[in-house]
């Protein structure tokens, strides 16, 4: 660059394009925000935290990682089956120990640990298992475990009647139920009829015991869980001739020869919120009664909540189904490897008119897409919009955004910034840019940082990892649309006044206190409609979608659209102010 | 001698600024009333009292407010095309403080040339080269907040011409200075238009400024045009008597009166307005009344009598 001259000299270069001048007015507006001591300290605080997030991503165990996977599919990455026949299904003597051998592949494509236990069926068993085990098991690669099952003398004292359950593949599956007064567990599958079985019973002989192989799960969660069936019985309950069905699930098809009970595991990892339902439909010809249980393994001291949505009992119409919803969430427990979730229904005790229920058993979240965004959403958007992130976004448009026009009538700068080749058009989007951008490191920036971090921690190789992107893009778009309002906002209530602190106080109350305002109207006007003022609530709900979520109206009682159509309405407001302030009052003159 | 109100010389298209009709109200109050000005490329003083609608006249063709009726051209463009095409032409001295206080200068006025359209690194040395130029040595790092109401006027300077504009318009470029920095600034306004060849239009309310700089001048008053036209041509087309008497004043007074004249007394000192010869007609009627004629001279008139003249109220307020 030439040194200053002390004469005039006229320009000989070329001017910049309209775009050329309104980036730069951007950018300059960009530098001046972020400079002010208020946004450093602001930056600074946020980063704190942001720093904070990650550092908890990296350390917990098991990790809030992407892919915390709250069921596995059986077979996806491990596999456990018997390493001979005679270890899935095992005539065993009362009082006796049987030894089980069982094959653990590692069908992933990297190393994995492995639990593999075998898990009682309920506190009625008193048995002994030994040989619970961890192993590691590379990529491709299978190491076998052994497990030595002891059956007490008195075992066997239950109620039950159970017939063929196989997988698709033949192994053998299981069931139970309800009968009278008596708990049932469960009975292991077998070649051999029942009325066999209770003969053998009566005549003091051996009982069948079978062994369920369920699903296992994900290598780095390493939990394995295989389920100990045992029983014995003390009368035969007479039955009607069976139906076959096909069952849908979220995992292999199951072909369950089922009279009227259904069970089945769900394998939830800790830390994990998540929404279930299962859905009976009765296919016979007459009304039933049908009974829903959730419950968890106890042995596995899970903290585990879960609250049935609607009543256990339900009567249902021929024809008609019925679904039940549930929540769990299991807690941040370090030693918590997962919880066995055992759902069970039937349509009453004893013979029953009904011929056959109908019982699919699915996920709220089906994909893993609902499961990542739910994640992410709750991480960003939830809990009434994260408060900590939200905060420091909101203190920088009150502090330095509410500055950015009335400052400029204050130090009657607006006059020479419209003197130059700018409209006030120009000047405005400059401005607003300026704004947007100097937000950015604020608000995008953090909740891209935590999205790599999540990535970086997630063990993704690429193809899961831009399996992903979508998520990425959602994030982002949650983000343009917040900082859109903000904004639009933020300029609106600047240009009004030429003292800061009444767009500041504005602003602040508007995005902070909008719930506070709209609880009490609430409450003194009794109209749900009222909601529509919660701002943070608004911009929750529309963000469902973004992430995978299915909008819920029962939050706001109002569709999708509504809340997009209040979001415009702001920003449409908001442009009006400006352009009554710009355009008809001559703000320069 | 020129009309009042008349236009002043120059090739159609070749002014400044040409106004039509050009009116404008702030509710009730016009501010500009049907103006017609032809504002010659060259330093042209904007002389008015306070009110006048001088800001005003400059606001509107700028861009800054919008006419009520009326039209105009600035540097021949005409007001409905594009503003930018003009802005770009133009600098702007405006009256009140505009700086942005937490800036230095030099950061200030590269910003300001970067919004005009210079490139980053033109903008930057463009403004150290006027930075320089107006006087702002090594204060040009130091926060504009900390500067004395004379260097904020010369870094407003600054800014106007960053961009090296055909037309700088100044609005009150010497308010507030002390006479040190007031001339420094009149040099340099005079250095810009004289030296380098830039149009001016100077607004103020101080008379000798705008002699000093300008060769044209438009006097306002209640948003009308009272009288434009070239200095040196409106001073010596109207003229006076300045006349010393020795003898009664009330006497003389009358005779002045009786012939038709104008005039000003005070004291002994009588101020005649006429353009023409005045003593063939005042000789002959003192004749007897003892009143002796001890000094008559013709003189031109100064830019304060024409203003004094033509701006009701003589300009107060």
């Amino acid at each position: 660059m030439k040194g200053p001259t002390k004469d005039y000299r006229p320009f000989k270069g070329s001017y910049g394009s309209r775009g050329y001048r309104v980036l730069r007015l951007t950018l300059n507006t960009s530098v001046q925000l972020l400079k002010r001591t208020s946004s450093i300290v602001l930056l600074v605080l946020s980063s704190l935290f942001v720093f904070i997030n990650i550092i908890a991503l990296a350390i917990t165990p098991g990790g809030m990682s992407l892919d915390d996977i709250d069921t596995v599919e059986a077979g996806a990455y491990f596999e456990v089956r018997p390493a001979a026949e005679e270890d899935l299904y095992r005539m065993v003597e009362l009082g006796s120990a049987i030894e089980l051998n069982y094959i653990v592949s590692n069908k992933g494509n990297r190393p994995g640990e492995a639990l593999v236990a075998v898990v009682p069926p309920s506190q009625y068993w008193t048995g002994e298992v030994k040989g619970s085990s961890t192993i590691e098991v590379e990529a491709g690669s299978h190491k076998q475990v052994t497990f030595e099952i002891t059956v007490p003398p008195d075992q066997g004292r239950f109620d039950s009647v159970s017939e063929e359950l196989r997988f698709e593949d033949g192994r053998p599956g299981m069931y139970s139920r309800r009968s009278g007064e008596q708990f049932v567990t469960a009975v292991a599958a077998s070649t051999e009829s029942l009325e066999d079985l209770y003969a053998t019973y009566q005549d003091g002989g051996a009982v069948p015991m079978g062994i369920d192989i369920p699903s296992y799960t994900d290598p780095r969660m390493g939990v394995a869980s295989t389920m100990l069936v045992l029983g014995t019985r003390e009368k035969v309950i007479s039955y009607d001739p069976l139906e076959t069905i096909d069952v849908p699930v979220s995992g292999p098809n199951l072909t369950f020869t089922v009279k009227d009970t259904f069970i089945r595991t769900i394998k939830v990892k800790q830390n994990t919120y998540m929404e279930r339902s299962v859905t009976v439909r009765n296919v016979g010809g007459t009304d039933a009664t049908v009974h829903l249980s959730i419950y968890y393994n106890p042995l596995q001291y899970t903290p585990v909540y879960m609250e049935p949505i609607g009543p256990p009992n339900e009567r249902i119409g021929a024809g008609q189904s019925r679904e039940w919803m549930f929540m769990l969430n299991t807690g941040q427990y370090p030693f918590n490897k997962g919880v066995n979730v055992i759902v069970l229904a039937d349509n009453g005790s004893g013979p029953s008119n009904v011929t056959m229920l109908e019982i699919e058993y699915h996920t709220r979240s089906k994909s893993d897409n609902e499961k990542l965004g739910r994640q992410y959403y709750d991480m960003l958007w939830g809990g009434g919009i994260r408060f900590e992130r939200f905060l420091w976004l909101v203190l920088f448009m009150a502090i330095s955004g509410a500055a950015l026009i009335s400052d400029d009538i204050k130090n009657n700068s607006i006059a020479l910034y419209l003197s130059r080749p700018l409209s006030w058009v120009d000047y405005i989007l400059g401005k607003s840019a300026g704004l947007f951008i100097a937000l950015i490191p604020i608000s995008l920036l953090p909740a891209v940082l935590l999205y790599i971090t999540g990535i970086a921690f997630s063990n993704r190789d690429l193809g899961e990892v831009i399996d992903t992107l979508w998520l990425l893009g959602s994030i982002i778009l949650s983000y343009l649309i917040t900082l859109f309002l903000m904004v639009s906002v933020s300029v609106a209530l600047s240009s009004v006044s030429k003292k800061w602190i009444y767009a500041g106080v504005g602003t602040f109350s508007l995005f902070l206190f909008s719930s506070i305002i709209s609880t009490i109207l609430r409450a003194i006007f009794d109209q749900e409609w009222l909601k529509l003022i919660d701002l943070r609530l608004l911009m929750k709900l529309m963000y469902r979608p973004l992430f995978a979520i299915p909008y819920d109206p029962g939050g706001i009682g109002f569709e999708w659209y509504v809340t997009v159509l209040v979001m415009a309405g702001i920003v449409m407001a908001c442009a009006a102010t400006v352009v009554f302030r710009f355009h008809h009052r001559e703000v320069a003159r | 001698m020129l009309r009042d109100g008349a236009l002043m010389d120059g090739k159609v298209g070749n002014n400044a600024v040409e106004t039509y009709s050009l009116s404008k109200l702030y509710g009730s109050i016009q501010a500009l009333n049907s103006v017609e000005a032809k504002i010659p490329k060259g330093a042209v003083g904007l002389l008015g009292p306070n009110g006048a609608g001088k800001s005003t006249l400059i606001k509107t063709v700028l861009g800054l407010a919008r006419p009520t009726s009326g039209s105009f051209s600035i540097l021949n463009e005409p007001s409905g095309t594009g503003k930018a095409t003009i802005r770009q032409k133009v600098g702007y001295v405006p009256e009140a403080d505009c700086l942005i206080p937490e800036l230095d200068a030099l950061a200030y006025v590269r910003y300001m040339g970067e919004l005009s359209g210079l490139p980053p690194m033109d903008s930057m040395q463009r403004a150290h080269e006027v930075l320089h130029y107006v006087g702002i040595g090594e204060e040009r790092y130091r926060p504009i907040k900390t500067y004395s109401t004379g260097m904020q006027q010369k870094v407003k300077l600054a800014q106007a011409i960053v961009h090296d504009p055909e037309l700088v318009i100044l609005d009150e470029p010497t308010n507030g200075m002390d006479p040190k920095g007031r001339q420094e600034m009149l040099d340099l306004v005079r250095d810009i238009t004289r030296t380098h060849g830039k149009a001016i239009i100077f607004s103020t309310h101080l008379l000798p400024d705008v002699e000093y700089v300008c060769d044209h001048v438009l006097i306002m008053d209640q948003g009308n045009i009272v009288l434009q036209g070239g200095l040196k041509e409106l001073t010596s087309q109207m003229d006076h008597y300045d006349i010393r008497i020795k003898g009664d004043g009330k006497v003389f007074s009358k005779i002045l009166s009786r012939l038709g004249f104008k005039f000003e007394k005070s004291g002994s000192f009588f101020k005649v307005r006429t353009d023409s010869d005045i003593l063939p007609v005042l000789y002959p009627a003192l004749k007897g009344t003892g009143i002796q004629v001890r000094h008559a001279s013709r003189t031109g008139l100064t830019l304060e009598d024409l203003f004094m003249m033509k701006v009701k109220g003589g300009g107060t307020g």
